[in-house]
């Protein structure tokens, strides 16, 4: 382990510190609850507790590189924020395997004056930035390298605030970019200590102290840990808004997780506005509980709002991400994904058609549906296609059935179903029928980003995280944990879920590498790589393949 | 010195003690070995103490044993199947939750060895594929959901009867059980309907092992238990105001599993007549 700049900020310290800073006047503060009453995350309105804090950092942040205008148009395949187009009812773009589907139930959409389209704050950047139609409404590295190219890294995207680094290095460098350019991640900023839906600081069960940090960010004067605005910076893939009825919806046929989490058997958080239970799948630390406030959220930190975006502008942003769907459609070997005679489960429209939040782990419902229409050669098919359509079937065998030892993963094996557990892919996180997630909501530390068992990661933060004698450990690395992403536990203040995240969606892969929420995965092929060597799987070379092949049309 | 393989180890220790009666108290800590059953089928857990092999199936959900942490094993021997090759335990298991690293081993499944009811049953097996040729047949069913939404609950009808539910916890955890938590969903339902009174009592509890220790939970245990019970009471829609919290943090003396527990007891505003 090396151990260079380390710097521990104690819980008590860091109280001091945040509320000091919360003696400044911002717009989102809000009173304090009573004392004694709990403090959990959450929202309240349309904010999550930690967005004031996040604010004032955005707030801070000039955006002082030379941007351009009408890059858009050199480039069709990429929206740039508010140009004036038509995204037609089904879309398609090309990806590396073939071509993605992209599907707007409610018909074409004009992106004039759209907010989703459209900048609202200082940097230029609008929702569409990071949530590409040619990426299944994600963003690959890919399209971020090629954009960069196009515009020698002015275009909005690389914004200081979270497209660089951090805020404080020479912006326009390359090096200052790396993150993103060569893993596809932003710069997630999150107040130390936690806070609560109330905006109210979370006493943490932990200490978090920065073991190494090539970013900067983490012991940056202005924007660390240790500045007047206590921050702890992680780097994070963007999750793609499509296919989001999935992931709203409250989980059927697991009571009581419709109510409750599954790990610690506590309450599912509440939509603001609601007063319902939410699912908590849309981000991977779960701290925004629904769409709307995430996108306010979005607005206020990655397009650097300088106030919140109205309450009609947030409907249409919701109304939007409601109603596109995302999802491979061509195969460049194995042809056409839909249509007479295709697996009923793939393209985009079998997901507007499909059931939301149900088990796909039983012997009918497998989680993608039934493939074994290719399994054998049809008449019209080159060998080549044949022989992918069979690799296809292989691999979604492979993971509906081939059971393999999970263990030791934090927030999972714990959570009531025994460590070691024998599953395979689909029984066992990633079983939502159509989706590929975990059904029943619950974060899980798969290992990537606690040591050991993450991938060798020089490239980001290391912090080291020690735990109070009088909190539940995290199950299987106890009270002293070295993480990259302490996950979950930034917003619970919680040891146990040290290093957490949650799950997510398995559709339209093919167009938006890299993989994991830290991109730790620059392929589908390491992704499969990962699960072998982290469950000792012992996957065959061919299997492999298959598995890789099975994942691309989804 | 010669080497001896666990299985002969196993053997011998099992025949140095003849096995409790049917009855016979134990309350032990130990560490879980997990069970491989075939490839076609889940693990199973069993423990090893005073020489007799103990099964750790079926347990309530949170006490699904883990490696890499001891279990707490409470209850009596009962007669009945002796699933993972090992007595059964009538009671409660607890997950420790410090980590203990020499609980670690996993013993490989023998080929022909029938572990339980963990292994999947013929009658499975057939149930399945009877549903696999269905969706051969049209795999557009494949993708669409077997399973319906259970109905809803009927409304209470008079008497409306005081209720009662007994939250039992594992060790040291605020953790209820996954039937617990639907069972008090039910119940908060019935005090919505029945405007009724709820009044929450929580404990922390104490265990007396077999070798004389006792163990008891961290102090401030009960009150953690009776604010968590509150907030999801509340959080599920009684009125706070209909609600009154208590918790004693004893701990009940020795009291073993029953003492680690929250009492919800529900009583309607009247009978409904």
């Amino acid at each position: 382990m090396t151990s260079t700049s380390r710097l521990r900020l104690w819980p008590t310290t860091a109280l001091i510190g945040a509320i000091a800073c919360l003696s400044a006047s911002i717009a989102l503060s809000r009173p304090a609850p009573p004392d004694g009453a709990p403090r959990r995350p959450g929202a309240v309105g349309d904010t999550a507790g930690q967005v004031p804090a996040q604010t004032r950092q955005a707030q801070a942040v000039a955006d002082t590189a030379p941007r351009g205008d009408g890059y858009g148009a050199a480039d069709p395949s990429w929206w740039a924020p508010g140009e004036q187009r038509t995204m037609p009812a089904m879309a398609d773009y090309a990806d590396p395997s073939g071509r993605m589907q992209v599907l707007n139930a409610d018909g074409p959409l004009a992106s004039k004056g759209h907010p989703f389209f459209t900048p609202l704050g200082a940097n230029g950047r609008a929702c569409v930035t990071c949530h590409q139609p040619e990426n299944g409404m994600g963003l690959s590295v890919a399209t971020i390298d090629r954009r960069w190219a196009e515009t020698q890294g002015k275009d909005p995207l690389f914004a200081a605030i979270d497209g660089s680094n951090c805020p404080s290095l020479p912006q326009g460098e390359r090096a200052s970019h790396a993150l993103l350019l060569d893993r596809g991640l932003f710069r997630i900023f999150l107040p130390w200590p936690p806070r609560a839906a109330d905006g109210t600081p979370i006493q943490p069960e932990f200490t978090i102290a920065v073991v190494s940090d090539p970013t900067t960010c983490n012991t940056d004067p202005t924007y660390g840990l240790h500045s007047a605005n206590p921050m702890v910076s992680v780097f994070r893939r963007p999750r793609p808004l499509a296919n989001t009825k999935y992931l709203t919806q409250l989980p059927h046929g697991v009571p009581p997780h419709e109510a409750f989490f599954y790990n610690d058997k506590s309450l599912l958080p509440k939509d603001p506005q609601t007063g319902q239970f939410v699912s908590l799948q849309l981000m991977a630390d779960g701290r925004e509980p629904t769409l709307r406030t995430q996108a306010l959220e979005a607005a206020m930190t990655h397009l650097q709002a300088s106030r919140k975006p109205t309450a009609r502008q947030l409907d249409r942003i919701v109304a939007f991400e409601r109603q596109i769907y995302a999802a491979q459609g061509v195969d460049g070997v194995a042809g056409a994904l839909t249509g007479n005679g295709a697996p009923p489960g793939l393209g985009a429209a079998s997901l507007r058609d499909g059931a939301p939040a149900w088990l796909g782990n039983n012997p009918v419902n497998k989680v993608f549906g039934s493939f074994a229409m290719w399994a054998k050669p049809a008449s019209g098919e080159s060998p080549a296609q044949s022989e992918r359509r069979q690799s296809i079937v292989r691999g979604a065998e492979l993971y509906y059935s081939r059971r393999f030892i999970i263990q030791d993963v934090g927030a999972y094996n714990d959570k009531g179903i025994g460590n070691p557990f024998k599953r395979s892919c689909a029984s066992g996180c990633h079983n939502t029928l159509m989706m590929g997630m975990d059904l029943a909501p619950g974060f899980m530390d798969l290992g990537l980003n606690n040591l050991p068992w993450s991938n060798n990661r020089p490239d980001l933060p290391l912090f080291e995280i020690t735990c109070s004698p009088t909190a539940r450990p995290q199950a299987y690395l106890g009270r002293h944990i070295y993480t990259h992403d302490p996950g979950r536990a930034l917003i619970t203040g919680k040891c146990f879920d040290v290093g957490a995240t949650m799950t997510q969606q398995l559709r339209a892969l093919a167009g938006r590498a890299p993989y994991f929420a830290n991109g730790s995965a620059r392929s589908l092929r390491e992704l499969v790589d990962f699960y072998d060597r982290r469950f000792n799987i012992g996957y065959a070379e061919q299997e492999k393949q298959d598995l890789v092949h099975f994942l691309e049309v989804l | 010195m010669p080497a001896v393989r666990p299985t002969a180890l196993l053997a011998m220790a099992l025949t140095a003690a003849a096995p409790p009666s049917a009855g016979t108290p134990v309350s032990f800590l130990a560490c879980p070995v997990a069970q491989d059953t075939g490839p076609d089928s889940d693990l199973c857990f069993f423990v090893e103490h005073d020489g007799q092999r103990y099964s750790l199936t079926n347990p309530v959900d949170y006490a699904s044993a883990q490696l890499h942490h001891q279990v707490l094993v409470e209850g009596r021997v009962n007669d009945g199947p002796a699933p993972c090759g090992g007595l059964s335990v009538e009671g409660r298991f607890s997950v420790m939750p410090e980590i203990d690293p020499a609980c670690d081993r996993i013993v490989p499944a023998t080929p022909g060895m029938a572990y339980g009811p963990n292994a999947v049953s013929a009658e499975r097996k057939a149930a399945a594929s009877a549903m696999l040729a269905r969706v051969e047949a049209d795999p557009a069913l494949s993708i669409r959901p077997i399973y319906k939404d259970a109905a809803p609950e009927p409304a209470p009808t008079p008497p409306f009867l005081p209720r009662n539910l007994a939250v039992y916890y594992p060790f040291d955890s605020d953790r209820g059980s996954l039937g617990d938590m639907i069972a008090l969903m039910a119940l908060v339902r019935y005090a919505q309907a029945t405007h009724a009174h709820v009044t929450i009592r929580a404990t922390r509890g104490q265990s007396r092992l077999d070798d004389g220790r006792l163990l008891s939970e961290a102090p401030g245990l009960a009150r953690q238990r009776a604010d968590k019970l509150r907030h999801i009471i509340t959080g599920l829609g009684l009125d706070p105001a209909r609600l009154t919290t208590d918790f004693d943090e004893g701990p009940a003396m020795a009291g073993g599993w029953p003492s680690r527990r929250g009492d919800i007891r529900v009583e309607p505003a009247n009978r409904g007549r």
